[in-house]
Parts: C-alpha cells; structure tokens; sequence
C-alpha cells in the first residue's frame, strides 16, 4: 500500500491495516522484494497478516511479484542469468489479473494449450471469411483499436508497463472481450509492452518507463469468437532522432507492404517490399517473427514473412484475412530470447520498433480492419504536424506517409 | 535476526524501514545471484555467427525394406560422420514428442524431449516450425554433429515434413533439409508399387519414391538382375530424377546421402537433371531415347521430349512384343512395368510418374514462370466460410476438376504434383537459375553463368500423378519471352 502526502512524497501504508507503515518484512528485504507489500506499522499488525503474507517469499503466480520463467510457467524469486544485450532488465511482475465468469473464453484461458487451433485445418489452408464472419472480425478489430487508443494515452514517463497491463485488461474486459495474450501458451499477461531494444513479446512488469525510450504495445482482443490483433510503437517524453527514425521507417515499411494488398498479390511478395524500404534506410528486418493469418483463431495460416526473398505459400484472395507486422531493428536483424522465454530482444542491444495492421483482402484491394481512428492518440510525426500546423515533415522523417489516419 | 529458514515457522521480527535499508540492500544484491528457482536460465551465450548449416536426410520407406539396418550401418559403421538419427514413431505427421534420439555412441534412444526444452512449442507467428526448432535445440545443446538423420518410420507421405525442414536461407537455421532417401526392398517393391489403393488415393509406395532425391534398391542379393532391371526402370519411370543406388544391408557410401546440397541454393552446378552418377542412365540430349538395352545401364533415360516419337524399351515383363512399341497409356508418359491383362485407365491414372518438358532456346519470363507455379502447386480452393463457394481452381486444373478438395481429388482424377525440378534460362539473366520444388514449397534461385558454347534453354522436370502433360507444356509456353 503505497499513498502520498501533501508534498507528493509517497509514504508506505500498512499491509494489513492501512496506517502509515513503519515497519518492513525482514525475508522481504533479504531477498529484496517489493516494498510496498512488505510494511507494516506494527509487529502485531505483520503477524496477523503473517500466514497470508508470507507467500510471497515463495515464487508463485498468484502471490508477491516475481521474475516470470519458462514462458510463464515458472516464477523465480530472482532476476535469471543472462548475459542481456543492451540496457533493459526484466523487472517482476504481478500476479494474474482476474477475469470474470461472464467474458466468453478461448479454450486456451484453462489449458495455456489452443488446442483447438492447434489442430484446425486452417493451419494448413487459409479460411476465405465473408459475411456475418466478416461483420464479427472487423467489431473485434474495431475494440482492438479502442483498446489500443486507451493504452497510448497511458503512455508516459513513470508510468509502468504492469501499468499499461492494467488499462488494456480492464479496457478490454469492458468492452465484453477476453485479451487474447492471456494464457495463450501461458503467457501471463494481457498485452506486450516492448521497450527499446526489446522486438517483440516483452511481458508487462514494474519497471516504470522513462523519457527517452520508445514503447510498442501489442494488444489483441477475442471478441464473440473473432480475434483482432494490432500494435504500434509510442514516444515516452523526448525522444532521441534516431528513435524517431526509426519509428517512421518501420511505419512506413508497413504502409508500402499493405499498398500491394489485393487478390492476387503472392504472401511472399511482402517481405520484398519491406526489406527494400527498411535496407533503404541502413536497418535489419527480424526474420524469426512473422505476420500470421487470424479471425476465428489467434494465428493460422498464412505465415506472412518480412524479409525477402522467402518461400511462403500462397496468393492473396477475396476473405482472407491476416497480419503484417514489421519488427525493424537499427542494427542487426538478428534476435536473442530472454530466460522468461517470451521477450525477444535485438542481438546487439539496439532499439527495435513495429507496426501491425489486420487486413481484409476485398474486390479492389485490401481493408484495414485496425485503421487509426480520428480519435486515436497522434503518432510523433502527427504531434509535430499538427502543432506547427504546416505541412512540411517533421524532422527526421523519411518520406511523408502515404494517405492518413492509418 | 533475519529468519532466513523456513517460513512455516513462526512470523520473524519486523525491522525498521529507512535507514537500515542501504545495509540490507546491499546485502541482498549480494545475494541475489545465488538463489535460483527450478530450471536454470539460458546459460550465457557469446553473440556469434551462425555456425555451418547442419544437413538433414529424410529417410523413408516401407517396413522391413531396411530403414532400421541403415540407420544401424550410419551409428556404428566407421565411416568418420558424426550424425544424429532421429526416430520417428509416428503414424502420420511429424509429431516430434514422439521423436527419439540416437547418438553416435549407440546407447539407447532417448526422447527427444529429454535433448531440447520442448516446451509447448510456441507457434505464435514464429517462422520455423516446431521441429526445425527442436533441431535447433538439439544441435546447441551438443555441438557435436555433423548430419542429422530422420527415420520416418510409417510415414507414408514425406512431402509435408520436407517442406517443412526446408527454412528460408535467411533464416539461418542451423539445420536444413538436405537429401531425402528412400529405402525400397528388391524381393517386394514390386508388389508394393503395384498395390491398387480403392478410392484412387496414392500408392503411398510410389509417393515414397516420388519424394525421393535417392533411391536405395536393397536386398538385392534377394532378387534376380532382371528384377532389379525392372525395379529401376519403374523407378526411373515414376521419378526421373532420383539416384538409384543398389545395396545390400543398405551399405552404401554414406557420402551419397549424407551433405549432397541438393536443396541448398549453392548447389546449382550439379543440377543438371539427369547426371546423377548412380542411374548410370544416359545423358540426356534432344533425341537420345535409348536402345532396348540388355544389361547395365537400367534405368530408361529421360522420356516425353516434346515431339519425340521413339519408346524406349519397353519394361514389361508380360510383354513379348521386341523392338519399340507402344502401349496405350491414357495421358501417362512412358513405358512402366504393368500387367498388359490389365491396362486399366483406373491404374494408370493413379500411378505417380514423371513429365519432362523442355523449352530449348528460348527465355521464360520469370514473374510470369512463379505466378504460374504459384496457381499450379497452391490449391486454391480454400475452405469457405459461411457456405459460400470456393474460389475458382488454377486453370491448369480446371478442366480436370469436377470440385475442389483432396477428397474430391483422388476421385476426381485431379494432377498432383509432388516434385519439381528444373534449369532455367530466364529472360535479362546470364546466369542458369534453378527450380527446386518439394510438396507446396517451391523455389527459384540463381545458379552459375551460362557457358558462351552452352546451348541455352529450359528443362522442367514434374513427378506426380495425373500429370497433363499437354496442359504443362501449353502453361509453360505461355511463360516464353515472346519472340
């Protein structure tokens, strides 16, 4: 329990009782745990919440704050050893957030396993939607968005990624739907929140955000059996121009790829496309993540991937519907996963940014079904624009974007 | 005062916040290192170069044909590779938590899942799939192999599993699909080639040579020259492009099978279709059907050359006719081993085979070739939601088509493709490129200059069942430069 007085000073409360906090948890402090869960005013007041407090000593995901471990299947009372490759270090995070009996579930939220998908045809071939389907994947891709919207507009310094974590869960769960990260596979959060080097996956936890860095949150919805699936990579505070470089140049690499959306455009023709804008600009394109067909299922077929010359199968048609989501690295593409199994960060520590739509092919092209809203908080270049109100591009920027609110 | 044992015994003593905190911080820190939880973390890794590609050979083949002998005669016969061998207990997809690792030194198999963190694979838009990924585990965890062997033991359709080892180059994965092998026994190949299925579906012995890069005719001791004469040449028949190589208890040079780098793209000098040493079949020139031959040279060179009118000898054991003649054969290209008391339509059209269409002089357009391979090998008829119709077929196989899905297929009659190999002479290149397919993964890559005196043109080789030879050959032509 934390509180802050009248000059802004935040004063620990007591655990159990709420007072001002004078005392901490002696096994807390040695094996520096989080503070806030470990005072107390009094030592009649720590015994009495003795029994419930002291699991938090042990690794647990329903209880304390822990290091998360084998793709959140695991908790440890201690950061892993790891020979990290740039700044970041994961911090601990929080137990499990609640979700209520009355959200409709994936048959993953009680296994970790989709079964189900795992098993569906629609790993092998792509499902042509249309229709009702259709109706239902652009309303979860719409929430998407919202849900989205909201975490950008938390997006600031000192706030923490855990923090970030709670706005899309709630936001979500108001909206009727089920995040679709959740226990997919166990991964115990409801979004990624990927800062700096950090390329994608990165696991919601304490550690506060600071100016200066740059932040992708990947938010994905299950909404009445159809999942909408988005991400976008924010400014905290200033930013460096390098940063912002980068940011615009993996937009951008995403826009020319969804410029060539239509039937009859082959898959692997994507990753030609980016790889050309991101080579263009002297920055390496991740290989091992690509984008992925997804409506009734949370991935399937296609596998869309972003560098080129690759072998994917397949040729866009009328109904399908898939990602792309370029993860652009300023130096090296090359990834290396951390001990908590999830977080992949770039090979040599530098900062890596992303962009994902969900699309629609229709008639003549393609529909973004996770477009930018009026309302959507602006991207750093829109910022710029809009302040200056003139129409050159804000410094920094490679090309100004093709078209606008997507 | 820190009661740092169990915490089932009573609540300890609350200490002070504030000042102390420096103290215990630091000595926390301290210790932070030293008490790790369950699995210990990803152990420290210097960043490095990808090391050399590990190659993978796929062998396949009926039970009893001597997959097993082989995979005995590559762990402990001295022969200086260092392989891993994969077994695949599987009925019919790679379902690598059933797979067992054997090592060199020959103790028991072990699960697979014992060698790598096999983990409820992630799909999760990762571009490998899972048991590309846990080779790559294995490989890590002990750097010791130079190949790795993969046992399909019932495996009747190798296609999908070695599309699936074949990954992007720019995935730098430290394994790669090499050579696949098939393992046929000489005393009942025969009968298992000729095997009628019911419902048109595939002899999946054909398949397995269909997939073949190599060919090990074993038991040969097993069966008369003239059988095996006839082995080869129906081998030859189904897949052109397979080497054929005769054992006994499969000892073969393992430099055969093992690192050949037939699919990796640097490969590209050695890809001259039919020049596979083992065949000992004639090279292949515009009009080099062979003479009836007695001995040696079994296998029936290249068959189907546009406009060729001379039948090789004829492989047919019931048939007596001398000298080239011809048997109807209902659109299936070349002589093969059949009961002439039962030339059925049924049993031709199911036979897998190979069509080789060659394009002399001219140049493909590139683009034009892919986007017809594309609608050639991707069924694309997917499956509609909502009860709407299936987008239309290729025109390729549109003709053929009564409606889509592999059901329908096997009754239908519908073409399948299940190789395709090739050297091109592509439009505004001095170079030759080079086509490499497998299931519904296909490739073009760019291979070695022209030579000034080298005759350019263009050599498509398809091995699958039902091939429209005419359909083929129009398709590619209209993939020409014009003139």
């Amino acid at each position: 329990m934390v509180q802050a007085d009248s000059e802004g000073v935040e004063h620990l409360l007591c655990v159990t009782c709420q007072q001002p906090a004078k005392l901490q948890c002696p096994r807390c402090l040695e094996l520096n745990l989080e503070r806030d869960l470990a005072a107390f005013c009094s030592q009649d007041c720590f015994k009495a919440s003795w029994a419930e407090h002291k699991k938090v000593h042990k690794p647990s995901a329903t209880h304390g704050w822990h290091y998360c471990t084998r793709h959140g299947q695991g908790r440890s009372l201690n950061m892993p050893d790891f020979k990290w490759t740039g700044d970041l270090r994961p911090a601990r995070i929080a137990p499990m957030r609640p979700i209520p009996s009355h959200i409709p579930k994936p048959d993953y939220y009680l296994t970790g396993v989709p079964v189900a998908e795992e098993e569906s045809r629609q790993q092998k071939s792509v499902k042509l939607y249309s229709g009702k389907a259709v109706e239902g994947i652009r309303r979860a891709c719409l929430v998407g968005r919202q849900v989205l919207d909201a975490a950008a507009a938390a997006v600031a310094p000192g706030v923490t990624t855990d923090e970030i974590d709670r706005v899309v869960h709630e936001a979500t769960l108001a909206a009727g739907a089920y995040p679709s990260p959740y226990n997919y596979y166990s991964y115990p959060k409801s979004v990624c929140t990927s800062v700096n080097e950090v390329i994608c996956h990165g696991i919601p936890d304490r550690r506060p955000l600071a100016d200066g860095d740059i932040i992708n949150v990947d938010v994905s919805v299950y909404l009445d059996g159809y999942n909408g699936d988005l991400n976008e990579t924010f400014v905290v505070g200033q930013v460096d121009e390098a940063s912002r470089n980068l940011i615009k140049v993996t937009y951008d690499c995403l826009h020319n790829a969804i410029a060539i959306c239509k039937p009859g455009t082959p898959y692997r023709d994507i990753g030609d496309v980016i790889s050309k804008h991101a080579k263009a600009h002297g920055m390496g394109v991740v290989r091992t993540y690509c984008g992925h067909g997804i409506g009734e299922f949370f991935h399937c077929a296609p596998n869309v991937p972003h560098y080129a010359k690759n072998k994917a199968k397949g040729v866009m048609r009328v109904g399908e519907v898939f990602t792309i989501e370029p993860m652009i690295n300023q130096g090296s593409y090359r990834d290396k996963t951390w001990p908590d199994g999830w977080t992949s960060a770039t090979e040599d520590g530098k900062r890596s940014a992303q962009f994902e739509h969900q699309l629609l092919i229709t008639e003549d092209g393609c529909e973004v079904l996770t477009a930018r809203l009026p309302t959507s908080p602006p991207l750093w270049w829109e910022v710029e624009q809009g302040s200056d109100g003139a129409e050159q591009p804000p410094p920094g920027a490679a090309l100004a974007a093709n078209g606008t609110a997507s | 005062m820190s009661n740092s044992s169990s915490d089932d015994e009573e609540v300890p003593l609350a200490v002070p916040l504030g000042a102390q905190d420096a103290q215990f911080a630091a000595q926390a820190t301290a210790q932070a290192g030293s008490k790790q939880e369950t699995v210990p973390a990803a152990a420290d890794e210097a960043v490095q170069a990808p090391a050399a590609v590990v190659p993978i050979t796929l062998i396949t083949g009926y039970l009893g044909a001597g997959k097993t002998t082989l995979v005995n005669h590559v762990l402990t016969a001295k022969h200086g590779y260092r392989c891993a061998v994969l077994l695949n207990e599987i009925a019919d997809s790679a379902d690598i938590e059933r797979a067992l690792v054997k090592e060199p030194e020959g103790q028991d198999a072990a699960p697979l899942a014992d060698w790598t963190e096999l983990e409820n694979g992630c799909i999760c838009c990762s571009a490998k799939n899972d048991m590309v990924k846990a080779l790559e585990s294995l490989m890590q965890q002990r750097a010791r192999f130079d190949y790795v062997l993969i046992e399909t033991t019932g495996l009747a359709n190798p296609g999908p599993v070695a599309a699936a080892l074949w990954t992007d180059e720019q995935l730098e994965s430290s394994v790669c699909l090499d050579c696949v092998v098939t393992v046929v026994d000489a005393r009942n190949v025969e009968r298992q080639l000729a095997d009628l299925r019911p419902d048109g579906a595939v002899n999946e012995a054909q398949q397995q040579v269909a997939f073949a890069d190599v060919v090990l005719l074993n038991k040969v001791d097993l069966a008369s020259e003239e059988q095996l004469q006839r082995i080869e040449a129906a081998v030859h028949d189904m897949n052109a492009e397979a080497a054929v190589l005769r054992c006994q208890r499969c000892e073969i040079d393992l430099g055969r099978i093992l690192n050949t780098g037939i699919y990796s793209a640097g490969m590209a000098a050695g890809q001259e279709a039919s020049a596979h040493a083992g065949t000992g079949a004639a090279a292949a020139g515009a009009a080099a059907a062979a003479e009836p031959t007695a001995a040696g040279a079994a296998a029936a060179p290249d068959v189907g050359d546009a406009g060729g009118e001379q039948q090789p000898q004829c492989g047919d054991p019931q048939c007596s006719e001398a000298g080239p003649h011809h048997h109807e054969h209902h659109g299936f290209n070349g002589p093969g081993p059949h009961r002439s008391i039962d030339c059925s339509s049924s049993q031709h059209d199911s036979r897998v085979g190979t069509v080789t269409i060659r394009l002399p002089g001219r140049a493909l357009l590139l683009p034009r070739l892919r986007h017809w391979l594309d609608m050639l090998l991707w069924d694309q008829g997917g499956e509609a939601d909502g009860g709407a119709a299936a987008q239309g077929p290729s025109t390729i196989l549109a003709a053929n088509r009564a409606d889509t899905g592999a059901a329908a297929a096997a009754t239908a009659g519908v073409p399948e493709i299940f190789r395709i190999k090739g050297l091109l002479h592509v439009s505004g290149s001095s170079r030759k490129h080079v086509l490499q397919g497998v299931h519904e993964i296909y490739d073009v890559v760019e291979g070695p200059e022209w030579a000034a005196a080298e005759q350019r043109g263009s050599k498509l080789v398809f091995i699958g069942r039902r091939l429209p030879r005419e359909a083929l050959q129009k398709g590619l032509e209209a993939c020409l430069e014009p003139l």
